[in-house]
């Protein structure tokens, strides 16, 4: 029999694949959102583009190759909302422009006539009721959210206090996606899973909904009842008239001034094949290493009966070319005799 | 590349490799064998005299320290392999042959490579080079050519018929083919021992060597070796240069081992013919990229030589044990 290096995987046998769920926990702090890295509505961390249409957020001042983009915000409001029928309104089209964006890549069409579909804040977004005509869009980045965010761990702590004390705790409002989990609770769109944010308790509380694949949490500007939603010099502005009248970035700053905390668990999917390269008690006893020998005698044995020894500290997974293909470390040798039979599971994770 | 924390349980780092992601972006990562590696090892630390016991004599060993996996590298230089018995206490080593008028010998431990026939001519008259240090590249029936035999290197054995049929041909440890790694960026391959090859005595201590015309470069492939090398395969022939106690000369005059042999084989190594021109034709990008232009390489001499060094990989087929032989491609360019 010749002596043989590899040995050969039995595709059924020896090859099986897995998936797992990897979670972590992302918590931003609103403080890093709202003056951190500069005094509001101005931070080296916000960054606002000419064209006016969304705000970037970084973990850091953003022209730092160390800064990480966190999320966009943006805001716009159905076409049939009375906002969009107001004299005077600003930036209206692109407003509208951007509700109906996020409405058709998260909801899609409804079938009858092609209409774009209009956020409700319950599972049911076909039913035309509970419509959330005026909202702001949070868009998480990638980084952050990965593959989904977790259902059922989302929670944003907003501040709907009088404009100097935006953030006081008797007016702290926590939206959470409590109702939702992996298994129940969340509603399929075309834009994928999504569950329904409640302020409170009772299903009055419902204000907005988070899209887990999407990574985007939609919330109603109704989740804002106090008159000075944005103060600037001496002119209140509830949020209908900052919507209406006020600049998309100007909205987006004013609701960064309102973000306590934001928090939630990502989901990875990791896919992964794992291999079972079983070493036989009558294989790989002998090393071609340079060392084994000293004059051609084996530096292990005494006598020709002793047991070959040799140790394992590498895995080469090769291809029918003999190409290799992955390779795979021990962190300590791993002694390897005719007395012994060892499976060695090499994971590979995609 | 650093060391794995072996502070706990043993864990397993796995990564692709380069080719890993290459053949994983083609659609054709298909993993089919694995093979085992112990490149770290150094069982010359494996004490079995150890005063406290055998459970002490791989205790060095087994606290070597590991190397985290990495892309590039050649993962398994070495490698364990299997034989099917267990009483085994002789494995074959290679050797680079330097005794016999066929073989080209090393100067300052280094085989020197004659690109072409100009600077063969002008190593050996005008450097003053004596021609059994010179290997003129791409001949087929060069003057001297590397020969690697395979053997036991013990004086526990004599090379006799009846040890070589006991401790090598009955453990199946006769490397019947060589793998031959060089860098695809010089070399095309090797010409490997011809038809009609010999490498024999008689019980007077006649021997009878040869190689015939070497056969051109077969097909390469990638090779594990290192990173740019593609290994040729070279046919081996017995190697029955055997002791004989009346014999008039001793069967190790034109053998490097002492104990029972193998098989041999003869090898030149290939060149591309744009690393092959003459100092009036213009020189090939490689020599500056990777090597040295216009250097004395004879200390002593004033002629002027581009040089490469490299490194060939010779490894047995059956037994993967392998040498390195370093070899100096010299391109003359005047004086």
């Amino acid at each position: 029999m010749p002596v043989q290096n590899y040995e050969l995987l039995n595709s059924n046998a020896d090859v099986t694949t897995t998936k797992t769920l990897l979670h972590e926990a992302i918590p931003v702090t609103g403080t890093i959102v709202s003056g951190t890295y500069g005094t509001w509505p101005d931070g080296g961390n916000i960054k606002n583009y000419t064209h006016g249409m969304f705000q970037s957020v970084y973990d850091y001042p953003y022209l730092s190759s160390s800064a990480n983009h966190i999320f966009d915000l943006t805001m716009g409001y159905d076409e049939g909302s009375a906002l969009s029928q107001s004299a005077g309104g600003v930036m209206q089209k692109k407003k509208v422009n951007l509700y109906n964006q996020f409405a058709q890549v998260l909801l899609g069409y409804t079938g009858s006539d092609n209409q774009v579909e209009i956020f409700e804040s319950d599972l049911d977004y076909g039913d035309n009721d509970r419509q959330m005509k005026e909202c702001f869009f949070v868009s998480f980045s990638r980084l952050l959210s990965k593959d989904q965010v977790k259902p059922g761990t989302f929670s944003m702590e907003l501040g709907d206090g009088a404009w100097a004390t935006a953030l006081n705790s008797a007016t702290l409002k926590t939206l959470t996606d409590a109702s939702a989990s992996i298994t129940a609770g969340t509603k399929t769109t075309p834009g994928g899973e999504y569950g329904v944010l409640y302020s409170g308790s009772n299903a009055d509380s419902r204000c907005g909904l988070v899209f887990y694949e999407a990574g985007i949490a939609v919330l109603s500007s109704s989740v804002f009842a106090n008159a000075q939603f944005l103060v600037t010099g001496a002119v209140t502005h509830s949020v209908e008239e900052q919507f209406m009248s006020g600049t998309i970035t100007g909205s987006c700053s004013a609701l960064r001034h309102r973000i306590k905390n934001i928090s939630y668990n990502n989901t990875t999917e990791i896919n992964s094949t794992i291999y079972f390269c079983r070493v036989p008690h009558n294989k790989y006893n002998y090393s071609s290493n340079p060392t084994y020998t000293t004059d051609s005698k084996i530096v292990v044995k005494n006598q020709a009966s002793d047991s070959p020894v040799s140790y394992i500290t590498t895995v080469g997974l090769y291809n029918s070319a003999n190409e290799l293909l992955a390779v795979a470390k021990l962190s300590e040798p791993l002694r390897k005799d005719p007395t012994n039979s060892i499976t060695l599971r090499v994971r590979l994770d995609y | 590349m650093s060391f794995l924390d072996n502070s706990g349980d043993i864990i397993l780092d796995a990564v692709l490799t380069d080719i890993g992601r290459q053949r994983l972006s083609q659609g054709n990562f298909k993993i089919g064998k694995f093979a085992i590696g112990d490149d770290e090892i150094q069982y010359n630390l494996y004490d079995k005299d150890h005063v406290s016991g055998s459970a002490y004599y791989d205790l060095e060993i087994l606290q070597t320290p590991v190397l985290s996996a990495a892309t590039r590298a050649g993962e398994i230089q070495h490698g364990l392999f299997s034989l099917t018995g267990k009483d085994i206490l002789y494995i074959p080593d290679l050797a680079l042959n330097e005794k016999t008028e066929s073989s080209v010998l090393r100067l300052n431990k280094i085989v020197h490579l004659a690109v072409n026939a100009e600077t063969q001519d002008k190593l050996i008259n005008q450097s003053s080079v004596d021609p059994k240090y010179v290997l003129l590249a791409n001949a087929t029936t060069p003057g001297r050519t590397i020969i690697v035999e395979s053997g036991l290197n013990t004086t526990d054995l004599l090379a006799t018929a009846t040890n070589r049929a006991t401790y090598l041909q009955a453990t199946n440890m006769m490397d019947t083919q060589y793998l031959v790694a060089t860098d695809s960026r010089f070399f095309n391959g090797v010409l490997g021992t011809g038809g009609n090859a010999k490498f024999t005595n008689d019980a007077s201590g006649q021997f009878m060597i040869s190689f015939g015309s070497l056969n051109v470069p077969r097909q390469t492939q990638r090779s594990s070796v290192m990173m740019n090398y593609v290994d040729t395969s070279v046919r081996g022939t017995p190697n029955t240069v055997y002791y004989y106690s009346d014999a008039r000369t001793s069967d190790t005059d034109k053998s490097e081992f002492t104990g029972p042999r193998g098989t041999a084989m003869a090898m030149n190594l290939s060149i591309a013919n744009t690393m092959a021109s003459t100092s009036t034709q213009s020189r090939a990008s490689e020599w500056s990229k990777f090597g040295q232009l216009a250097q004395i390489a004879i200390d002593g001499e004033s002629q002027l030589y581009d040089i490469i060094d490299s490194m060939v990989v010779v490894r047995g087929a059956t037994t993967g044990r392998s040498i390195q032989i370093p070899v100096r491609l010299l391109r003359y360019v005047s004086g």
